[in-house]
Protein backbone atom coordinates (compact mmCIF):
# COMPACT_ATOMS: atom_id res chain seq x y z
CA UNK A 1 0.00 0.00 0.00
CA UNK A 2 1.47 3.65 -1.06
CA UNK A 3 2.34 5.62 2.01
CA UNK A 4 -0.86 8.04 1.17
CA UNK A 5 -3.20 5.48 1.23
CA UNK A 6 -1.74 4.02 4.78
CA UNK A 7 -1.96 7.61 6.11
CA UNK A 8 -5.52 8.19 4.84
CA UNK A 9 -6.90 5.40 6.23
CA UNK A 10 -5.26 6.15 9.37
CA UNK A 11 -6.29 9.61 9.95
CA UNK A 12 -9.55 8.54 8.92
CA UNK A 13 -9.94 5.18 11.46
CA UNK A 14 -8.66 7.44 14.22
CA UNK A 15 -11.50 10.36 13.17
CA UNK A 16 -14.13 7.92 13.15
CA UNK A 17 -12.97 6.68 16.68
CA UNK A 18 -13.35 10.40 17.61
CA UNK A 19 -9.74 10.71 17.63
CA UNK A 20 -6.54 12.74 15.72
CA UNK A 21 -3.62 11.06 14.73
CA UNK A 22 -0.02 11.05 16.57
CA UNK A 23 2.38 11.10 14.10
CA UNK A 24 5.59 12.29 15.43
CA UNK A 25 8.06 12.64 12.28
CA UNK A 26 8.45 14.76 9.98
CA UNK A 27 6.34 13.75 6.65
CA UNK A 28 7.80 16.12 4.14
CA UNK A 29 5.48 18.94 1.84
CA UNK A 30 4.74 16.60 -0.74
CA UNK A 31 3.45 13.56 1.82
CA UNK A 32 0.96 16.34 3.47
CA UNK A 33 -0.42 17.90 0.32
CA UNK A 34 -0.86 14.33 -1.39
CA UNK A 35 -2.98 13.15 1.59
CA UNK A 36 -5.07 16.32 1.32
CA UNK A 37 -5.37 16.26 -1.99
CA UNK A 38 -6.57 12.19 -1.44
CA UNK A 39 -8.63 13.04 0.95
CA UNK A 40 -10.84 15.66 -1.40
CA UNK A 41 -10.70 13.60 -4.05
CA UNK A 42 -12.43 10.80 -1.50
CA UNK A 43 -15.05 13.54 -0.39
CA UNK A 44 -13.75 13.27 3.24
CA UNK A 45 -11.09 16.27 3.35
CA UNK A 46 -12.82 17.59 6.54
CA UNK A 47 -12.74 14.40 8.68
CA UNK A 48 -9.08 14.10 7.65
CA UNK A 49 -8.17 17.60 8.45
CA UNK A 50 -9.31 17.12 11.58
CA UNK A 51 -7.89 14.32 12.25
CA UNK A 52 -4.12 15.03 11.61
CA UNK A 53 -4.07 19.33 12.11
CA UNK A 54 -3.04 18.96 15.68
CA UNK A 55 -0.47 16.12 15.45
CA UNK A 56 3.14 16.82 16.32
CA UNK A 57 4.29 16.02 12.63
CA UNK A 58 1.64 18.59 11.41
CA UNK A 59 3.66 21.29 13.91
CA UNK A 60 6.52 20.46 11.32
CA UNK A 61 4.76 21.36 8.09
CA UNK A 62 4.05 24.10 6.04
CA UNK A 63 1.44 26.52 7.76
CA UNK A 64 0.38 27.75 4.63
CA UNK A 65 -0.82 24.26 2.99
CA UNK A 66 -2.58 23.71 6.46
CA UNK A 67 -4.22 27.18 6.32
CA UNK A 68 -5.10 26.55 2.58
CA UNK A 69 -6.75 23.10 3.25
CA UNK A 70 -8.45 24.36 6.82
CA UNK A 71 -10.29 26.70 4.85
CA UNK A 72 -11.18 24.33 1.94
CA UNK A 73 -11.86 22.26 5.01
CA UNK A 74 -14.27 24.88 6.79
CA UNK A 75 -15.98 25.67 3.13
CA UNK A 76 -16.83 22.09 2.75
CA UNK A 77 -18.41 21.59 6.46
CA UNK A 78 -20.56 25.33 6.02
CA UNK A 79 -22.19 24.19 2.80
CA UNK A 80 -23.22 20.64 4.23
CA UNK A 81 -24.94 22.79 7.14
CA UNK A 82 -26.56 24.52 4.64
CA UNK A 83 -27.40 21.91 2.17
CA UNK A 84 -28.90 19.22 5.67
CA UNK A 85 -30.67 22.75 6.71
CA UNK A 86 -32.36 23.04 3.69
CA UNK A 87 -33.56 19.33 2.97
CA UNK A 88 -34.76 19.47 6.51
CA UNK A 89 -36.89 22.73 6.05
CA UNK A 90 -38.11 20.95 2.32
CA UNK A 91 -39.38 17.67 4.00
CA UNK A 92 -42.27 18.49 5.83
CA UNK A 93 -43.52 20.55 2.81
CA UNK A 94 -43.80 17.58 1.09
CA UNK A 95 -45.18 15.41 3.86
CA UNK A 96 -47.96 18.11 4.23
CA UNK A 97 -48.70 17.04 0.48
CA UNK A 98 -48.91 13.53 0.62
CA UNK A 99 -45.81 13.05 -1.25
CA UNK A 100 -44.36 9.56 -0.09
CA UNK A 101 -40.63 10.65 -0.91
CA UNK A 102 -38.05 8.66 0.74
CA UNK A 103 -34.69 9.82 1.55
CA UNK A 104 -32.02 7.31 0.87
CA UNK A 105 -28.13 7.57 1.25
CA UNK A 106 -26.94 11.23 2.24
CA UNK A 107 -28.71 12.50 5.45
CA UNK A 108 -29.25 8.90 6.70
CA UNK A 109 -26.14 8.04 6.44
CA UNK A 110 -24.44 11.18 7.58
CA UNK A 111 -25.92 10.78 11.44
CA UNK A 112 -24.18 8.03 11.89
CA UNK A 113 -21.08 10.13 11.78
CA UNK A 114 -19.36 11.32 14.88
CA UNK A 115 -19.71 14.92 13.35
CA UNK A 116 -22.58 14.65 10.70
CA UNK A 117 -21.95 17.89 8.76
CA UNK A 118 -18.68 16.64 8.10
CA UNK A 119 -20.16 13.68 5.61
CA UNK A 120 -20.26 15.51 2.24
CA UNK A 121 -22.90 14.88 0.13
CA UNK A 122 -22.70 16.20 -3.51
CA UNK A 123 -26.96 15.75 -3.48
CA UNK A 124 -29.60 14.24 -1.93
CA UNK A 125 -31.42 11.60 -3.30
CA UNK A 126 -35.42 11.39 -3.33
CA UNK A 127 -37.51 8.39 -4.04
CA UNK A 128 -40.64 8.64 -5.07
CA UNK A 129 -43.63 6.44 -6.44
CA UNK A 130 -43.79 7.86 -10.24
CA UNK A 131 -47.17 8.92 -9.79
CA UNK A 132 -46.12 11.55 -7.15
CA UNK A 133 -42.84 12.94 -9.31
CA UNK A 134 -45.19 15.81 -10.55
CA UNK A 135 -46.43 17.00 -7.18
CA UNK A 136 -43.25 16.65 -6.15
CA UNK A 137 -41.59 18.69 -8.96
CA UNK A 138 -44.37 21.68 -8.38
CA UNK A 139 -43.33 21.82 -4.44
CA UNK A 140 -39.41 21.98 -4.96
CA UNK A 141 -40.33 24.60 -7.72
CA UNK A 142 -42.91 27.06 -5.03
CA UNK A 143 -39.72 26.42 -2.74
CA UNK A 144 -37.57 28.23 -4.85
CA UNK A 145 -35.69 25.43 -6.34
CA UNK A 146 -35.45 25.15 -10.46
CA UNK A 147 -35.07 22.24 -12.86
CA UNK A 148 -31.59 21.54 -13.85
CA UNK A 149 -33.12 20.30 -17.36
CA UNK A 150 -35.95 22.89 -18.15
CA UNK A 151 -37.31 20.10 -20.62
CA UNK A 152 -37.17 16.70 -19.21
CA UNK A 153 -37.49 13.87 -20.93
CA UNK A 154 -41.04 12.85 -19.59
CA UNK A 155 -39.57 8.83 -19.29
CA UNK A 156 -36.49 10.16 -17.12
CA UNK A 157 -36.44 8.18 -13.87
CA UNK A 158 -34.30 10.87 -12.21
CA UNK A 159 -34.62 14.44 -12.40
CA UNK A 160 -32.47 17.30 -10.75
CA UNK A 161 -33.21 20.38 -9.15
CA UNK A 162 -30.95 23.35 -7.16
CA UNK A 163 -31.46 26.07 -4.90
CA UNK A 164 -31.98 29.25 -6.13
CA UNK A 165 -30.08 31.32 -3.39
CA UNK A 166 -28.66 27.63 -1.82
CA UNK A 167 -26.72 25.06 -2.14
CA UNK A 168 -28.92 22.41 -2.20
CA UNK A 169 -28.90 20.10 -5.33
CA UNK A 170 -32.12 17.08 -4.97
CA UNK A 171 -32.28 14.62 -7.50
CA UNK A 172 -35.53 12.79 -7.63
CA UNK A 173 -35.72 9.04 -8.32
CA UNK A 174 -38.64 6.84 -9.63
CA UNK A 175 -36.20 3.83 -9.55
CA UNK A 176 -32.92 3.59 -7.60
CA UNK A 177 -30.84 2.44 -10.42
CA UNK A 178 -31.53 3.72 -14.34
CA UNK A 179 -33.73 0.86 -15.66
CA UNK A 180 -32.14 1.28 -19.09
CA UNK A 181 -28.94 -0.33 -18.06
CA UNK A 182 -27.91 -3.34 -19.09
CA UNK A 183 -25.41 -3.96 -16.01
CA UNK A 184 -27.45 -3.06 -13.34
CA UNK A 185 -31.11 -1.72 -14.15
CA UNK A 186 -32.61 -5.21 -12.84
CA UNK A 187 -31.33 -4.10 -9.41
CA UNK A 188 -34.59 -2.10 -9.31
CA UNK A 189 -36.64 -5.01 -8.66
CA UNK A 190 -35.50 -5.60 -5.41
CA UNK A 191 -36.66 -2.01 -4.59
CA UNK A 192 -40.13 -2.58 -5.99
CA UNK A 193 -41.84 -2.42 -2.60
CA UNK A 194 -39.55 -0.20 -0.74
CA UNK A 195 -42.51 2.23 -0.01
CA UNK A 196 -44.53 -0.57 1.84
CA UNK A 197 -41.73 -1.00 4.45
CA UNK A 198 -41.00 2.27 5.24
CA UNK A 199 -40.06 3.69 8.51
CA UNK A 200 -39.70 7.24 9.58
CA UNK A 201 -36.30 8.18 11.26
CA UNK A 202 -36.21 11.23 13.90
CA UNK A 203 -33.11 13.54 13.25
CA UNK A 204 -32.54 16.95 14.27
CA UNK A 205 -36.32 17.39 15.62
CA UNK A 206 -37.79 16.54 12.06
CA UNK A 207 -39.31 13.56 10.47
CA UNK A 208 -37.41 11.66 7.86
CA UNK A 209 -39.12 8.91 6.20
CA UNK A 210 -36.60 6.18 4.39
CA UNK A 211 -36.35 2.72 3.36
CA UNK A 212 -36.19 0.00 6.40
CA UNK A 213 -32.79 -0.73 7.63
CA UNK A 214 -32.82 -4.00 5.64
CA UNK A 215 -33.91 -2.46 2.16
CA UNK A 216 -31.06 0.54 2.82
CA UNK A 217 -28.21 -1.63 3.20
CA UNK A 218 -28.81 -3.70 0.52
CA UNK A 219 -29.10 -0.29 -1.83
CA UNK A 220 -25.66 0.70 0.22
CA UNK A 221 -24.56 -2.39 -1.21
CA UNK A 222 -26.34 -2.14 -4.90
CA UNK A 223 -25.02 1.23 -5.20
CA UNK A 224 -21.73 0.50 -4.11
CA UNK A 225 -21.41 -2.73 -6.48
CA UNK A 226 -23.19 -0.23 -9.28
CA UNK A 227 -20.27 2.57 -9.54
CA UNK A 228 -18.27 -0.61 -8.99
CA UNK A 229 -19.17 -1.36 -12.38
CA UNK A 230 -18.89 2.26 -13.27
CA UNK A 231 -15.36 3.57 -12.45
CA UNK A 232 -15.25 2.60 -8.82
CA UNK A 233 -16.44 3.95 -5.49
CA UNK A 234 -14.24 5.86 -2.85
CA UNK A 235 -13.58 4.97 0.62
CA UNK A 236 -16.42 6.74 2.38
CA UNK A 237 -19.34 4.87 0.56
CA UNK A 238 -17.23 1.64 2.79
CA UNK A 239 -17.33 4.05 5.42
CA UNK A 240 -21.72 4.57 5.00
CA UNK A 241 -21.80 0.72 5.35
CA UNK A 242 -19.88 0.24 7.88
CA UNK A 243 -21.75 2.37 9.99
CA UNK A 244 -24.88 1.48 8.77
CA UNK A 245 -24.96 -1.96 9.62
CA UNK A 246 -22.87 -1.04 13.24
CA UNK A 247 -26.08 1.73 13.91
CA UNK A 248 -28.84 -1.28 12.64
CA UNK A 249 -27.37 -4.51 12.55
CA UNK A 250 -29.87 -6.26 15.11
CA UNK A 251 -32.77 -4.57 12.49
CA UNK A 252 -31.28 -6.06 9.39
CA UNK A 253 -32.58 -9.56 7.86
CA UNK A 254 -28.89 -10.26 6.96
CA UNK A 255 -30.60 -13.55 5.60
CA UNK A 256 -32.52 -11.42 3.01
CA UNK A 257 -29.33 -9.27 2.34
CA UNK A 258 -27.28 -12.36 1.71
CA UNK A 259 -29.84 -13.52 -0.89
CA UNK A 260 -29.66 -9.87 -2.02
CA UNK A 261 -25.77 -10.31 -3.08
CA UNK A 262 -25.70 -14.11 -4.22
CA UNK A 263 -28.78 -12.52 -7.15
CA UNK A 264 -26.20 -10.10 -8.28
CA UNK A 265 -23.51 -12.10 -7.53
CA UNK A 266 -22.23 -9.50 -5.27
CA UNK A 267 -21.50 -11.91 -2.35
CA UNK A 268 -17.59 -12.07 -2.75
CA UNK A 269 -17.75 -8.42 -3.04
CA UNK A 270 -20.00 -7.82 -0.38
CA UNK A 271 -17.87 -10.35 2.00
CA UNK A 272 -14.78 -7.83 0.72
CA UNK A 273 -16.59 -4.52 1.64
CA UNK A 274 -17.19 -5.90 4.99
CA UNK A 275 -13.43 -7.17 5.78
CA UNK A 276 -12.31 -3.98 4.24
CA UNK A 277 -14.64 -2.27 7.35
CA UNK A 278 -13.16 -4.71 10.03
CA UNK A 279 -9.61 -4.34 9.30
CA UNK A 280 -9.32 -0.85 8.49
CA UNK A 281 -12.40 1.31 9.54
CA UNK A 282 -14.65 0.77 12.33
CA UNK A 283 -16.90 -2.25 11.78
CA UNK A 284 -17.77 -4.33 14.42
CA UNK A 285 -18.86 -7.73 13.34
CA UNK A 286 -20.73 -8.42 16.88
CA UNK A 287 -23.01 -4.71 17.11
CA UNK A 288 -23.86 -5.51 13.33
CA UNK A 289 -24.52 -8.83 13.85
CA UNK A 290 -22.96 -9.91 11.25
CA UNK A 291 -24.24 -13.74 9.94
CA UNK A 292 -21.28 -16.50 10.81
CA UNK A 293 -21.18 -17.49 6.89
CA UNK A 294 -20.37 -14.05 6.54
CA UNK A 295 -17.82 -13.47 8.97
CA UNK A 296 -15.96 -16.44 7.45
CA UNK A 297 -16.11 -16.31 4.17
CA UNK A 298 -13.16 -16.13 2.15
CA UNK A 299 -12.27 -12.92 0.31
CA UNK A 300 -9.28 -11.13 -0.26
CA UNK A 301 -9.79 -7.43 0.16
CA UNK A 302 -6.54 -6.29 -1.00
CA UNK A 303 -6.96 -5.47 -4.83
CA UNK A 304 -10.40 -4.08 -3.85
CA UNK A 305 -9.12 -1.84 -1.42
CA UNK A 306 -6.18 -0.55 -3.61
CA UNK A 307 -8.90 -0.06 -6.14
CA UNK A 308 -11.17 1.82 -3.49
CA UNK A 309 -8.68 3.87 -2.67
CA UNK A 310 -7.59 4.84 -6.39
CA UNK A 311 -10.87 5.66 -7.22
CA UNK A 312 -11.89 8.65 -5.21
CA UNK A 313 -15.70 9.34 -5.02
CA UNK A 314 -17.90 7.64 -7.73
CA UNK A 315 -15.08 6.72 -9.50
CA UNK A 316 -13.67 10.33 -10.63
CA UNK A 317 -10.04 9.82 -9.91
CA UNK A 318 -8.94 10.00 -13.06
CA UNK A 319 -10.07 10.58 -16.69
CA UNK A 320 -8.62 7.08 -17.79
CA UNK A 321 -11.36 5.56 -15.13
CA UNK A 322 -14.26 7.12 -16.21
CA UNK A 323 -13.54 6.16 -19.84
CA UNK A 324 -12.50 2.57 -18.68
CA UNK A 325 -15.96 2.20 -17.44
CA UNK A 326 -17.25 1.36 -20.82
CA UNK A 327 -15.17 -1.74 -20.75
CA UNK A 328 -16.28 -2.83 -17.18
CA UNK A 329 -20.16 -2.25 -18.09
CA UNK A 330 -19.89 -3.67 -21.47
CA UNK A 331 -18.40 -6.78 -19.86
CA UNK A 332 -21.63 -6.92 -17.57
CA UNK A 333 -24.13 -6.20 -19.45
CA UNK A 334 -22.34 -8.99 -22.41
CA UNK A 335 -23.10 -11.71 -19.65
CA UNK A 336 -25.98 -10.67 -18.43
CA UNK A 337 -27.78 -10.34 -22.19
CA UNK A 338 -25.53 -13.75 -23.30
CA UNK A 339 -23.90 -11.43 -26.17
CA UNK A 340 -19.80 -11.57 -26.37
CA UNK A 341 -18.28 -8.45 -25.47
CA UNK A 342 -16.56 -6.84 -28.24
CA UNK A 343 -13.12 -4.79 -27.94
CA UNK A 344 -14.60 -2.21 -25.72
CA UNK A 345 -11.88 0.90 -25.58
CA UNK A 346 -13.71 2.38 -28.43
CA UNK A 347 -16.90 2.09 -26.83
CA UNK A 348 -15.62 3.04 -23.01
CA UNK A 349 -14.05 6.82 -25.18
CA UNK A 350 -16.99 7.45 -27.44
CA UNK A 351 -19.77 5.68 -25.57
CA UNK A 352 -23.59 5.20 -26.97
CA UNK A 353 -25.81 8.37 -26.06
CA UNK A 354 -27.79 6.13 -24.25
CA UNK A 355 -25.05 5.81 -21.74
CA UNK A 356 -24.10 9.29 -21.93
CA UNK A 357 -28.06 10.40 -21.47
CA UNK A 358 -28.83 11.35 -17.18
CA UNK A 359 -25.21 13.59 -17.63
CA UNK A 360 -26.31 15.15 -21.04
CA UNK A 361 -30.04 15.06 -20.63
CA UNK A 362 -30.31 17.08 -24.41
CA UNK A 363 -29.11 13.64 -25.62
CA UNK A 364 -32.71 12.05 -25.14
CA UNK A 365 -33.92 15.02 -27.15
CA UNK A 366 -31.67 14.97 -29.95
CA UNK A 367 -29.14 11.45 -29.85
CA UNK A 368 -27.60 13.60 -32.96
CA UNK A 369 -25.77 15.72 -30.54
CA UNK A 370 -23.70 13.08 -29.30
CA UNK A 371 -20.68 14.26 -30.71
CA UNK A 372 -20.96 17.49 -28.90
CA UNK A 373 -21.66 15.53 -25.80
CA UNK A 374 -18.21 13.65 -26.18
CA UNK A 375 -16.29 17.11 -26.50
CA UNK A 376 -17.94 18.37 -23.35
CA UNK A 377 -17.33 15.35 -21.55
CA UNK A 378 -13.73 15.77 -22.49
CA UNK A 379 -13.56 19.17 -21.89
CA UNK A 380 -15.27 18.49 -18.48
CA UNK A 381 -11.87 16.34 -17.38
CA UNK A 382 -9.48 18.97 -19.41
CA UNK A 383 -7.73 19.87 -16.50
CA UNK A 384 -5.74 16.33 -16.48
CA UNK A 385 -3.63 15.27 -19.38
CA UNK A 386 -5.84 13.65 -23.09
CA UNK A 387 -6.21 10.08 -21.17
CA UNK A 388 -4.69 7.37 -24.23
CA UNK A 389 -6.53 5.01 -25.47
CA UNK A 390 -4.10 2.46 -24.24
CA UNK A 391 -4.30 3.73 -20.28
CA UNK A 392 -8.28 3.35 -20.39
CA UNK A 393 -8.09 0.20 -22.14
CA UNK A 394 -5.62 -1.24 -19.83
CA UNK A 395 -7.51 -0.23 -16.63
CA UNK A 396 -10.26 -1.43 -18.13
CA UNK A 397 -9.06 -4.63 -18.45
CA UNK A 398 -7.33 -5.15 -15.05
CA UNK A 399 -10.68 -3.74 -13.77
CA UNK A 400 -12.61 -6.64 -15.81
CA UNK A 401 -10.26 -8.80 -14.09
CA UNK A 402 -11.08 -7.61 -10.77
CA UNK A 403 -14.97 -8.20 -11.29
CA UNK A 404 -13.87 -11.67 -12.29
CA UNK A 405 -12.00 -12.01 -9.09
CA UNK A 406 -14.57 -11.08 -7.22
CA UNK A 407 -16.91 -13.39 -9.18
CA UNK A 408 -19.45 -10.66 -10.62
CA UNK A 409 -18.84 -11.87 -14.00
CA UNK A 410 -17.67 -15.35 -15.32
CA UNK A 411 -14.06 -16.35 -15.74
CA UNK A 412 -15.16 -16.84 -19.65
CA UNK A 413 -16.83 -13.57 -19.96
CA UNK A 414 -14.01 -11.85 -22.55
CA UNK A 415 -13.95 -7.93 -22.46
CA UNK B 1 -30.90 45.04 26.21
CA UNK B 2 -32.26 44.17 29.19
CA UNK B 3 -30.74 42.24 32.05
CA UNK B 4 -33.82 40.10 32.92
CA UNK B 5 -34.52 39.09 29.45
CA UNK B 6 -34.27 35.60 28.71
CA UNK B 7 -32.05 35.68 25.21
CA UNK B 8 -31.82 32.24 22.80
CA UNK B 9 -29.33 31.06 20.14
CA UNK B 10 -30.50 31.58 16.86
CA UNK B 11 -31.89 28.22 14.94
CA UNK B 12 -30.60 29.95 12.25
CA UNK B 13 -26.73 29.79 13.65
CA UNK B 14 -25.70 26.65 14.02
CA UNK B 15 -22.29 25.87 16.03
CA UNK B 16 -19.75 23.35 14.61
CA UNK B 17 -16.45 22.69 16.00
CA UNK B 18 -14.04 21.91 13.28
CA UNK B 19 -10.30 21.12 13.54
CA UNK B 20 -10.40 23.10 17.09
CA UNK B 21 -12.42 26.32 15.70
CA UNK B 22 -16.28 27.29 16.82
CA UNK B 23 -17.91 28.43 14.10
CA UNK B 24 -21.31 29.70 14.07
CA UNK B 25 -22.44 28.70 10.22
CA UNK B 26 -25.76 30.71 8.93
CA UNK B 27 -28.44 28.68 7.36
CA UNK B 28 -32.20 29.57 6.07
CA UNK B 29 -32.65 33.01 6.29
CA UNK B 30 -29.90 33.71 7.75
CA UNK B 31 -27.80 32.66 5.02
CA UNK B 32 -28.93 35.58 3.17
CA UNK B 33 -28.30 38.24 5.73
CA UNK B 34 -24.60 36.93 7.55
CA UNK B 35 -22.35 36.09 5.22
CA UNK B 36 -19.69 33.65 5.57
CA UNK B 37 -19.06 32.00 8.66
CA UNK B 38 -19.10 33.58 12.86
CA UNK B 39 -15.77 32.46 14.49
CA UNK B 40 -16.43 31.63 18.09
CA UNK B 41 -13.78 32.79 21.18
CA UNK B 42 -13.47 29.79 23.95
CA UNK B 43 -15.89 31.82 25.97
CA UNK B 44 -18.40 33.04 23.33
CA UNK B 45 -18.63 29.41 22.19
CA UNK B 46 -19.78 29.02 26.08
CA UNK B 47 -22.24 31.89 26.11
CA UNK B 48 -23.96 30.40 22.66
CA UNK B 49 -24.63 26.83 24.74
CA UNK B 50 -25.89 28.55 27.58
CA UNK B 51 -28.03 30.76 25.35
CA UNK B 52 -29.40 27.32 22.95
CA UNK B 53 -31.18 26.46 26.15
CA UNK B 54 -31.93 30.30 26.82
CA UNK B 55 -30.38 32.40 29.58
CA UNK B 56 -30.12 35.80 30.60
CA UNK B 57 -27.60 38.31 30.63
CA UNK B 58 -27.31 37.75 34.53
CA UNK B 59 -26.89 33.95 33.87
CA UNK B 60 -24.24 34.50 31.16
CA UNK B 61 -22.12 36.55 33.72
CA UNK B 62 -22.51 33.81 36.28
CA UNK B 63 -21.24 31.27 33.63
CA UNK B 64 -18.68 33.15 32.91
CA UNK B 65 -17.49 33.51 36.52
CA UNK B 66 -17.89 30.14 37.04
CA UNK B 67 -15.45 29.19 34.12
CA UNK B 68 -12.93 31.98 33.81
CA UNK B 69 -10.61 33.52 36.78
CA UNK B 70 -12.30 37.13 35.79
CA UNK B 71 -13.95 39.67 37.59
CA UNK B 72 -17.19 39.84 37.75
CA UNK B 73 -16.88 43.88 36.40
CA UNK B 74 -15.12 42.08 33.51
CA UNK B 75 -17.52 38.87 32.79
CA UNK B 76 -20.23 41.65 32.49
CA UNK B 77 -18.46 43.83 29.96
CA UNK B 78 -17.60 40.62 28.05
CA UNK B 79 -21.44 39.30 27.87
CA UNK B 80 -22.46 42.88 26.90
CA UNK B 81 -20.03 43.05 24.40
CA UNK B 82 -20.88 39.71 23.33
CA UNK B 83 -24.85 40.13 22.87
CA UNK B 84 -24.34 43.30 21.38
CA UNK B 85 -22.14 42.34 18.59
CA UNK B 86 -25.23 39.27 18.44
CA UNK B 87 -27.79 42.26 17.97
CA UNK B 88 -26.13 44.27 15.23
CA UNK B 89 -25.66 41.31 12.80
CA UNK B 90 -29.95 40.61 14.06
CA UNK B 91 -29.51 37.07 15.34
CA UNK B 92 -30.13 37.75 19.01
CA UNK B 93 -33.63 36.02 19.71
CA UNK B 94 -34.79 37.81 22.86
Amino acid sequence: MQTCDSLLLQSLRAWLDGEGVDWDGELGEDVWAALFRKAEAHGILPMIFEAVYACPAAGKADPRLFTLYRQRAKKMVMLQTEKTDGLLRLLPRLADAGVQALVVKGILCRELYPKPDFRISGDEDLLLPPEQLAPCREILTAWGMVPEDPRPDPAASCLAFRQKDGPLRIELHTRLFPPESEAYGDFNRFFADAHSRAVIRHIRGGEVPTMDETDHLSYLLCHCLKHFLHGGFGIRQVCDICLFANAYGAEIDWQRVMALCRQIRGETFAAALLRIGREYLTLDPGRACLPEEWKHMEADENALLEDILDAGVFGGGSMSRRHSAGITLNAVAAEKTGRRAGCGVLKALFPPARDLARRYPYLRRNPRLLPLAWGERIVHYGQERPVGAGEALRLGSRRVKLLRQYGIIHEKTRE
Amino acid sequence: MCREKTYHASGELLLRRIAGEDLLIPVGEAAGRVHGLICLSESGSLLWQEMERGATEEALVERILSEYDVDRETAAGDVRAFLEKLDKIGVLVP
